[in-house]
């Protein structure tokens, strides 16, 4: 009797196309990217004129920096780990306690923050109208020419495009099961049959839904998570489920960038949120899966600043 | 029609006001239409994101039951998402819905509801996804336990309850939680592994996320969003039912109020149309109307004008338009007509009154004219003129204020009568003439003025013309009042209606008594000469034929005498006419005072008489008349205070010895006066046939002469002039010779006079000046110096206008200055046109030629003539040379003459000098030049030049 209940459970968890691979085009207004992306690379956005966007999230390095913590204008470092601007465009909530709800709502926070870029709308907007060329770009597309909304909206705009389609795994998806070595493969298996599938699922692997960072042991966290945005006991220390999208290509790991290894946070990630114990080949496997999900950095020349 | 227009202009207003009206009323509607149009969309819109919002919610519900299962979340992510944004469709939509705060309270609500739900969501999701994994992690480790574990044994027994514990949690079975836990517990405190372990772990893990799970369900439950949204769905249909009532209701008042904007426009338009007519019927009567109608608009420019205007004035309406009516201004009207004009019709009245203006074409167009200021609503707004073309009234009027002087002042008596011949109007003239007042004579019948010739039968041709003809005329007898008999030329005129019957008879008498006497005076004007009252050479010309005739029939002789005065000019000249006419009055009263009464005395020019005289003993009577008449003229003439004596010079034909045509009389007793004078003048000649031939010879040179410079015929021979004293040759004369073929070499005495009076002197005198300059240019030339050339000049030529201006130019073309040049005038000449002639002497002198004065002591020369005029030489006349030094009267002339121009400094020169003791009487007596035969002769160029360079080689 017991045995058929687990059955019923088990055929829940075969379920197929849990993870989708990622469109080649995301539809955006061109003329807004264009704006969005010089915007992107512009350190005119912050106070001492030194940080842009970029500078946190380098394209070519997988969309984040690097670094454990971001440094921002005069120095000041941040408090997490700087996420990846790749495929940021298919996470559910921005940020890693998922405050913002968009892209476009993303866009203006590290701006005004004073550890990022430092800087204020105000002296923005002014500096971008002495700007001849953003003044008249501004006012050809948005009818109330520069604003914080519309300065959002085209660096968001342009973010949509900051995607990496065409990886391994996405192609394995598509059907080239040569696209993936058998070793990611059975990782993949051992992705789904262990429980991170669970929560990594969807087309980012992830980035659709908030979980309590260290389940079955305490994580020893110092960062309430979005606790700090909602103030329910209950969120203490619970995070958005990052995205895996080009893991292999962002550490460091967790919102504290507490680990440099993949594997290392795979196996904490093992031990601590789905309270289990795999043996180093397993967690081999899962990595050289991982390592699958790497995709094709956005090309810098698809959308002209 | 003011009134109308007044009607018709507020009716026009009244309907575009209304149409005016009613077109923003149906913008106003079709506005209102396109906002409840928007309305539905957005309702529709609203309704739509509801429902949407529904259906999610649903599937939110439904993600809630899907519990220990997986759950790929970017499906649930995509609920969240489109949620989230139909939310905020409503939010940004309500802005600008009027569904007002009740439905914004209710998104309000909804909103807040949503974000506690999407909590249970999180949390939800967080669970399952955590008790999923834990089922998962149980459902393997169960194998791995049944292996290890014995069967039956304690630790297999709890494991296995704890498993059935969990799968009754999981298939929603009615469980004891608390059971589970202690046996849970009861395990953990026998001997464990890691296996086991790991078990406990999840298990415990497990229970307590399903019971979290199972609170998060029951807590999403209770969540009211579907009753939210159902209620705002319910108020919105609501709050839209009442809306659109509340628009079908505007909507239908906007189209029950359009439906009266129609109906008032439709009768404002019936009203206009009407009014329109009633106007287009005025405007008919003043474009038809005989009165010329102009429009003007307050700056006077025309606006309109009807055809009458074009017909009055000859301008085209569009020639005027626009235009100030002042282009029709004749300038004939006085300015206060138009200042008292423009001063009443600015004052707003009407002005009434007669302009003069003028057509197109220049006539002149009398108008009577009203001018009306048109007001509307108390402003002028235009000018209307209407004129009366009265030209023809005007031109009438003044045709009988015309004929009415005429009547008035007319010389002639008029006299009208009605049909029965009753008098009704004398004018002035009638009294004046017949003496009766016109009080005397209305009423009465014209025969009181009694005629002479009582005569029934004239009267009767008379009445029977004038019915006839309406018209007799005929000379008659009437008398006056007191009695005179008048010559009366009368004019009878019947004047009848438009039938034909008589209405007037109109008499005019002319007096002619006057008339009689006016034309004997103007007849004895004509044949009479008004100064000496003596017969003129009309009379002569009409009365010769009767007295030859009358000769003719009494087989009697006549004589016609030509009397010429000698040098009558010079006293007409000199002492003025008055002198003259006194002179000729006196004389020929003298004449004819002692003629006979048969003789006819006339003066036919103004120093020249005839006398025709019958001769009954012949020539020798002829001879005595003449004697007679030149012993009267020769008596001196008393004359204011000059006692002046005259002569005359008297030609004579006998009729019919000499001829028989009337008109060869008067030429031969003119060729026989001529000959009289060179005769010697004071003197008579007898015609003689010889005469008639000198006459014809005369003909004959006219007629050479007229081609005899082109055939070369004239030439020049040139006389030295030389210093008496030192025998240089100071200059030359300039003398004319004429050789023609048919008369051979004529004397320039005779050729000369012809030339004058022909007139063809001028060009002769030309071709003499140019000839005579150039002979001098190329003498000067060849290297002698002649210090004047001499040329004689007649007077006729100084007549010449363009005398001075020619000479220059022959100066000019040979080179001769003016002094070399010395101009020779005839002692005569300064006589005869002293006055008229100085100027030319003047402008001669001015020139810078030299003046000589030719013949001198021929003449009548006078001291003052000689100081006034500009001369430089004086010729001594031959005749005075001829006889020195023996006659002692030329001696003592020859003195005076050289003593003379040496005190008024006048060089003089002697001619004609042919001995030798001539010479030396000059040369002793201080004359300064000679020139003649003892020392040259007149010489051809060539030979000139031939002598004086023999002259020179001698000197």
């Amino acid at each position: 009797m017991l045995r058929i209940v687990f059955l019923l459970l088990c055929v829940t968890f075969v379920e197929g196309g849990a993870i989708k691979p990622i469109p080649d085009k995301v539809a955006v207004n061109t003329q807004k990217a264009a704006l969005g992306k010089k915007l992107f690379f512009d350190p005119l956005l912050s106070k001492d004129n030194t940080v842009s966007c970029a500078t946190c999230h380098v394209l070519e390095e997988g969309g984040d920096d690097g670094l454990k913590y971001s440094f921002g204008v005069g120095g000041a470092q941040g408090s997490r780990n700087a996420p990846t601007v790749l495929n940021a465009v298919f996470n559910f909530r921005q940020f890693w306690d998922g405050r913002a709800k968009d892209l476009k709502a993303q866009a203006k926070s590290p701006i005004v923050n004073p550890k990022e870029m430092g800087d204020r709308f105000k002296p923005i907007i002014e500096k971008l109208q002495h700007h001849p060329e953003y003044k008249k770009r501004f006012n050809s597309i948005y009818p109330d020419g520069i604003t914080s909304e519309n300065i959002a909206d085209a660096i968001a705009e342009y973010e949509k495009t900051l995607i990496t389609p065409n990886g391994a795994f996405d192609r394995y998806l598509k059907g080239d099961k040569t696209a993936i070595s058998k070793e990611a493969k059975h990782g993949y298996a051992l992705f789904k049959e262990k429980g991170c599938i669970l929560c990594h699922n969807g087309v980012n692997v992830g980035g659709n839904l908030f979980n309590r960072f260290g389940v079955y042991h305490d994580a020893n966290g110092t960062d309430f998570g979005r606790y700090n945005v909602t103030g329910r006991e209950d969120d203490k220390y619970v995070f958005k489920v990052p995205s895996l999208r080009n893991v292999a290509r962002t550490a460091p790991y967790m919102h504290d960038g507490r680990f440099k290894k993949l594997r290392d946070a795979v196996s904490f990630m093992t031990e601590y949120q789905l309270g289990r114990y795999m043996e180093p080949e397993e967690i081999d496997a899962i990595v050289a899966f991982l390592e699958t999900l790497n995709g094709t950095l956005p090309s810098n020349r698809s959308i002209r600043p | 029609m003011k009134q109308k227009l007044g009607n018709w202009q507020k009716s026009t207003e009244r309907f575009s006001l209304l149409l005016s009206f009613f077109f923003l009323l149906l913008l106003g509607l079709a506005g209102y239409l396109v906002k409840i149009n928007q309305d539905i969309k957005n309702y529709t819109e609203y309704h739509h994101t509801l429902n949407e919002m529904r259906t999610l919610d649903y599937k939110l519900d439904n993600c809630f039951s899907q519990l220990y299962r997986y759950i790929n979340y970017d499906k649930t992510a995509m609920l969240e998402k489109k949620f989230e944004s139909a939310l905020t469709i409503l939010q940004e939509k309500n802005g600008k819905l009027a569904y007002g705060k009740a439905l914004q309270a209710r998104i309000g609500e909804i909103a807040q509801v949503y974000t506690k739900k999407k909590t249970y969501f999180e949390d939800f999701k967080a669970l399952n996804a955590r008790v999923t994994n834990s089922l998962h992690f149980l459902y393997d480790m169960r194998k791995t336990l049944e292996k290890r574990l014995r069967e039956g044994s304690y630790q297999a027994v709890l494991v296995d309850n704890i498993f059935f514990g969990i799968s009754q949690i999981v298939m929603n079975i009615p469980s004891n939680d608390k059971k589970i836990s202690q046996q849970l517990e009861m395990l953990s405190h026998t001997q464990t592994n890691r296996h086991l372990g790991y078990f406990i772990q999840h298990s415990r893990q497990f229970l307590n996320d399903a019971a979290k799970l199972k609170k998060v369900q029951k807590g999403a439950k209770k969540i009211p969003l579907r009753q939210k949204i159902n209620l705002l769905l319910d108020d919105l249909t609501q709050k839209y039912e009442k809306d659109r009532r509340y628009q079908e209701d505007i909507a239908f008042g906007f189209f029950s109020f359009a439906f009266v904007i129609l109906a008032l426009l439709i009768f404002s338009y019936r009203r206009i149309r009407q009014n329109t007519r009633e106007l287009q019927a005025f405007r008919y009567a003043i474009e038809n109307s005989d009165n010329a109608i102009m429009l003007t608009d307050t700056q006077r420019h025309i606006e309109y004008v009807n055809e009458a205007f074009e017909k009055y004035t000859g301008y085209s309406k569009e020639e005027v338009m626009g235009k100030d009516p002042r282009i029709l201004k004749s300038g004939l009207m006085p300015r206060e007509a138009y200042d008292d004009m423009n001063e009443t019709i600015g004052r707003g009245e009407i002005w009434q009154g007669e302009l003069i203006n003028r057509r197109k074409d220049g006539s002149i167009l009398y108008e009577k004219a009203s001018i009306v200021p048109v007001i509307m609503e108390g402003e002028v707004v235009k000018y209307l003129a209407v004129k009366l073309d009265i030209t023809d009234y005007k031109e009438q009027q003044q045709r009988l204020k015309q004929a009415a002087t005429v009547y008035r002042t007319m010389g002639d008596g008029v006299l009208i009568t009605d049909k029965e011949k009753r008098i009704l109007s004398v004018n002035p003239a009638f009294v004046n003439i017949f003496g009766y007042t016109e009080k005397e004579l209305i009423g009465s019948k014209p025969m009181v003025i009694k005629t002479l010739e009582e005569d029934a039968y004239f009267f009767h041709q008379v009445w029977s013309q004038l019915l006839a003809k309406d018209r007799w005329s005929g000379k008659l007898y009437n008398q006056a009042k007191d009695g005179t008999v008048l010559p009366i030329w009368l004019t009878l005129t019947v004047v009848r209606d438009e039938k034909g019957e008589i209405e007037n008879f109109i008499v005019i008498y002319t007096d002619l008594q006057e008339i009689m006497a006016t034309q004997e005076r103007a007849e004895f004007l004509a044949y009479h000469d008004s100064l000496t009252k003596l017969p003129n050479r009309a009379y002569f010309d009409l009365h010769i034929e009767d007295f030859l005739s009358f000769a003719d029939i009494a087989n009697e002789k006549v004589a016609i005498f030509f009397i010429d005065l000698d040098r009558f000019k010079v006293i007409n000249d000199t002492l003025g006419h008055g002198i003259g006419d006194i002179m000729l009055k006196e004389l020929s009263k003298r004449i004819r005072d002692v003629l006979d009464e048969n003789m006819l005395f006339a003066r036919i020019g103004g120093d020249e008489f005839v006398i025709v005289a019958r001769l009954k003993e012949g020539r020798k009577e002829a001879a005595a008349i003449a004697e007679t008449v030149l012993s009267l003229i020769r008596e001196p003439v008393q004359a204011s205070n000059y006692t002046l004596n005259t002569t005359a010079s008297i030609g004579i034909v006998v009729y019919p010895d000499d001829t028989k045509n009337k008109f060869d009389i008067v030429k031969f007793a003119d060729s026989a006066m001529y000959a009289a004078k060179e005769g010697g003048k004071d003197n008579y000649h007898f015609y003689n046939e010889q005469l008639s031939q000198n006459v014809q010879l005369r003909l004959d040179m006219e007629q050479e002469m007229l081609h005899a410079i082109e055939h070369n015929e004239f030439s020049l021979v040139f006389q030295p002039q030389y210093d008496l004293h030192t025998y240089k040759i100071v200059g030359m004369e300039v003398l004319l010779r004429w050789k023609n073929r048919k008369l051979g070499t004529v004397l320039p005495d005779a050729f000369i006079s012809i030339a004058e009076e022909t007139g063809m002197i001028v060009r002769l005198g030309y071709y003499v000046l140019e000839q005579a300059c150039l002979t001098q240019a190329r003498i000067l030339k060849m290297g002698f110096t002649l210090e004047t050339v001499a040329v004689n000049v007649s007077a006729i030529q100084f007549r010449d206008e363009n005398f001075i201006e020619n000479l220059k130019q022959i100066l000019k073309r040979t080179g001769i200055p003016a002094t070399m040049l010395e101009i020779e005038i005839t002692e005569r000449f300064i006589m005869e046109y002293s006055t008229t002639n100085m100027t030319i002497l003047e402008e001669l002198r001015g020139l810078g030629c030299r003046i000589s004065i030719d013949d001198f002591g021929t003449g009548y020369s006078s001291m003052s003539y000689m100081k006034a005029l500009p001369l430089d030489t004086i010729k001594i006349d031959k005749s005075f040379i001829t006889e020195l030094p023996y006659d002692m009267h030329d001696v003592e002339v020859c003195k005076a003459i050289i003593a003379l121009s040496k005190s008024l400094g006048y060089q003089v020169v002697a001619e004609g000098i042919e001995k030798r003791e001539q010479e030396v009487f000059l040369k002793e007596n201080g004359c300064d030049v000679g020139q003649g035969y003892y020392f040259a002769r007149p010489m051809p160029e060539k030979e000139f030049v031939t002598f004086l360079r023999k002259h020179h080689s001698q000197l």
